[in-house]
Formats: structure tokens, C-alpha cells, sequence
């Protein structure tokens, strides 16, 4: 081997040195935010069934004309289960998308319910940091649109809860609803403190939260937004971020027809059976 | 014989079936593998639509590594024996007219099931690959035969 050689193959060696740290320092990562997540998921899960089964033995060991007293625990109950369900929705959802098992059940979703269904869930933290929520929807302005339903909401219930934890006490929430042509378009803006450029690049990441510090009162596992931008590729729609006194969240969703029926095979078509090989 | 369940699948999605199953796709620069084994006749597909999973988002079989790995596992996790795995392979078409520059999907979601196949050691006995022209499938999971039919560029991914 001469010189050159020698020069070449370390050159080589050098880079593939380079490439394993790179990977490298790509594992340790990952690892550490799947640490974090497993600290994230023991907060997001414990604390709401605690909660969950404390309030209710308050309940049973309640005496009979006490029982007005129950109301209150009922409703501590109510918001940590919806909480835990919210929760449990989107690690479930994250799931089945990585083993590529969900799929698109299409139906006439209507945005009004969704919408009702979505604040109910939330009513108690809307109420606690006197939130106010605007939305074009009325008695007057129904929106539907054929998609999937469930995922809509799942989307709304992640991107409503993000507004609700960055709004400031006695913020406002706009959420405006447009159908133009085949497409539905949803506006959710808040006046939280908004998303910087840096933050921008990982808000999809799964697993990482934009505030990761122990004392962060925010919440949440770190798998949202990553859900949220799983779900609108499969609806085949578009999810962008602005900054404007706030976050603001634009979706567009299309109408989904039924296109996916089967496909009329004839004559001509290729067949690639046993006998080719 | 029982006729086969129909199944439709979505770009980023994955689908093994035990019983006898058609599944229908369709592709544009996107890649099907067809994974089949000849001795338990049984197979399972995926679609991918992009080579790698670069570590942001969700890790799903939108990937071509995360998808043709998946696709070994499941059918491996479902009693088949490696040596009796075979793939025909489908789609990478080059389809937008940015085509020629780097970042031709259709070529690099081609490679991947190339370099990972080989990789497995899972022999490819059929392929139809490139071009500029959509596919549609029909794979049955029960005898392996895959039905193709060149369409024209419309709405695929």
C-alpha cells in the first residue's frame, strides 16, 4: 500500500469514526428523551388517578346529609379522568401510527359537536384560569365535513390544550372555522407567549417538550404535537404555525371522499405471480 | 375456498394478514414491499412514502427502514421462518418533474428496500420499479400473486 493509499483509507477511517459518534450522540438523545417521557407518562397518569381514587373513597366514607359535599369531588374526578383520557388517547393513537395499523374511518364529522364535546373536556381548566374561547360556530354556522371524526377531535383536544396551558389568566382563545370549497380550514390563535424559531424545529418531535425544566408547571408527555401532525397527514391535510401576539394554529383538513373503493382490474393488468420466479 | 377479506391500504401504514386477504394500494414515488412466505402462505405489505426516518416526528412505516423492518417482524412474530421469505417489490416512480434533482424520492425509497432486502438476506422475485407512471396493486396474502396496473400521474403519493 503507498502513501496515497494510506492518506485515503484514513481519510476513510475518519469519517466513518465521525458518522458513529454522530449516531451515537443520536442514541443518547433518544434515549434520554424516552427517559423523560417515562417520568412525564408517571406524572400525567399517577397524579390524575390518585387523585381519582382518593376523591372517590371521600365519597363513599361521606355520611347521608353530608352528600352535597360530593358534588365538587365528583367534578375533581370528572376533570382528572378527562385528563387521563385525553392522555391515554394520544399514547394509544401514537402507538398504533408507528406499527402503521391506523387507518382512515371516514364519516360526516361535525365540527359543532366536536367542538362542544372537545371545550367540555376541558371546561375545568377553561373556568380555573378564566379563559374565554371565540369560535364563528353557531345555532346559525354549522360546519361538517367528510374525514374521520375521531381523529378531528383528538386533534382539537391536543391543540386546545396547548392554547389552554400557554394562555395567561383571563387570555382569550380564538378558534375560527372556514369552509372553502372542499376544505376545511380551522384558526386557533391564543395570546401565550408564542413559539420562537428554535422551538419551531422540535414541536413534531415526539417525546420533547418545548419547557423541559423539573419546575415546569405546564405538563403534558412531549407527544402532542407529533400525534397531531400524524393525524393530519393521514386525513392528507396541512398543519402550519405563526407567531402573532401569540400561537397561531392553521389546519387544513379536505373532504375525504370515498376514493379508496376497489379499482376495476382488467386484461391488461401485470401479473406478477408464482410462476415468474 | 373462502373468498379473500379486501384491504386498503393507506400510504404510511402496514397490513399482515394470517388469512387469505386482498390488499389494494396505491403508488406514485411510494414503495410496496410484498412480503410473502411460501411455506405458512401468508404475507404482509407496507407503503412507505420517504427512505428514512430522520428522528423527528412519529417513527412509523411512513419510513422505508422503520416499514420494511416492521414488515420482517411481524411476519417473523407470526410463526415464518426466514428462509422462507420472499419479496416482490413495487413503485418509486418519478413523478413530480423535479425528478432529476436530489431529493428524486421515487430512486432513494428504491434503494433502501434494495440495500435492507439484502441486508435480510429475503430474496426480491419480482419487482417493478421506477418509471414515471403510478401503480395500483392488488397483493393476495394467501398465494402471493400481486396484480399490477400502470396508471397515469393523479392524485398519488
Amino acid at each position: 500500500m503507498n502513501g496515497d493509499e494510506l492518506i485515503k483509507k484514513e481519510k476513510e477511517i475518519t469519517e466513518l469514526h465521525n458518522t458513529i459518534n454522530a449516531l451515537n450522540s443520536k442514541l443518547t438523545e433518544s434515549e434520554s428523551l424516552k427517559s423523560n417521557f417515562i417520568s412525564n407518562i408517571m406524572n400525567e397518569v399517577y397524579n390524575p388517578f390518585s387523585s381519582i381514587i382518593s376523591m372517590a373513597d371521600n365519597i363513599l366514607s361521606l355520611n347521608e346529609n353530608k352528600l352535597h359535599n360530593a358534588i365538587p369531588m365528583a367534578e375533581i374526578i370528572y376533570r382528572e379522568a378527562a385528563q387521563l383520557d385525553f392522555h391515554l388517547q394520544n399514547i394509544f393513537v401514537a402507538a398504533t401510527i408507528e406499527a402503521g395499523l391506523e387507518g382512515v374511518e371516514l364519516s360526516i364529522a361535525n365540527l359543532n359537536n366536536i367542538m362542544e364535546s372537545v371545550v367540555k373536556k376541558f371546561k375545568f381548566d377553561i373556568n380555573n384560569k378564566n379563559i374565554k374561547i371565540v369560535t364563528n360556530l353557531s345555532l346559525d354556522l354549522h360546519v361538517s365535513i367528510t374525514s374521520d371524526a375521531k381523529k378531528i377531535t383528538l386533534v382539537l383536544l391536543n391543540l386546545l390544550s396547548n392554547s389552554i396551558k400557554n394562555s395567561p389568566n383571563n387570555g382569550e382563545i380564538k378558534i375560527h372555522f372556514e369552509l372553502i370549497e372542499d376544505e376545511l380550514n380551522i384558526a386557533i390563535s391564543d395570546q401565550g407567549s408564542g413559539i420562537s424559531e428554535t422551538e419551531m424545529k422540535i414541536i413534531f418531535d415526539r417525546f420533547k417538550k418545548i419547557d423541559e425544566t423539573i419546575n415546569s408547571v405546564k405538563g403534558g408527555t412531549g407527544l402532542g404535537l407529533s400525534v397531531v401532525k400524524a393525524i393530519i397527514e393521514i386525513l392528507e391535510g396541512n398543519i402550519s404555525f405563526s407567531k402573532e401576539n401569540g400561537t397561531k394554529v392553521i389546519l387544513n383538513i379536505p373532504n375525504m371522499e370515498n376514493n379508496h373503493s376497489k379499482f376495476g382490474f382488467d386484461d391488461d393488468d401485470i401479473l406478477f405471480d408464482q410462476e415468474l420466479f | 375456498m373462502l373468498q379473500p377479506l379486501e384491504y386498503f391500504l393507506l400510504p404510511g401504514a402496514l397490513k399482515f394478514s394470517k388469512s387469505p386477504m386482498e390488499i389494494t394500494t396505491l403508488l406514485g414515488s411510494c414503495v410496496s414491499v410484498c412480503l410473502w412466505d411460501s411455506r405458512l402462505k401468508q404475507g404482509g405489505m407496507n407503503h412507505y412514502m420517504m427512505p428514512y426516518w430522520n428522528g423527528s416526528g412519529l417513527a412509523s412505516p411512513k419510513y422505508g427502514n422503520i416499514a420494511i423492518d416492521k414488515l420482517i417482524k411481524v411476519l417473523l412474530s407470526n410463526g415464518s421462518r426466514r428462509e422462507d421469505l420472499v419479496a416482490k417489490v413495487f413503485g418509486g416512480a418519478a413523478l413530480l418533474s423535479s425528478s432529476d434533482c436530489v431529493f428524486n424520492i421515487g430512486k432513494r425509497n428504491i434503494e433502501i428496500q434494495h440495500r435492507m432486502l439484502l441486508d435480510e438476506d429475503i430474496d426480491v422475485i419480482a419487482k417493478s420499479l421506477g418509471g414515471d407512471k403510478g401503480r395500483k396493486l392488488i397483493y393476495n396474502t394467501n398465494t402471493g400473486v400481486v396484480k399490477m396496473k400502470f396508471v397515469q400521474k393523479t392524485n398519488i403519493t
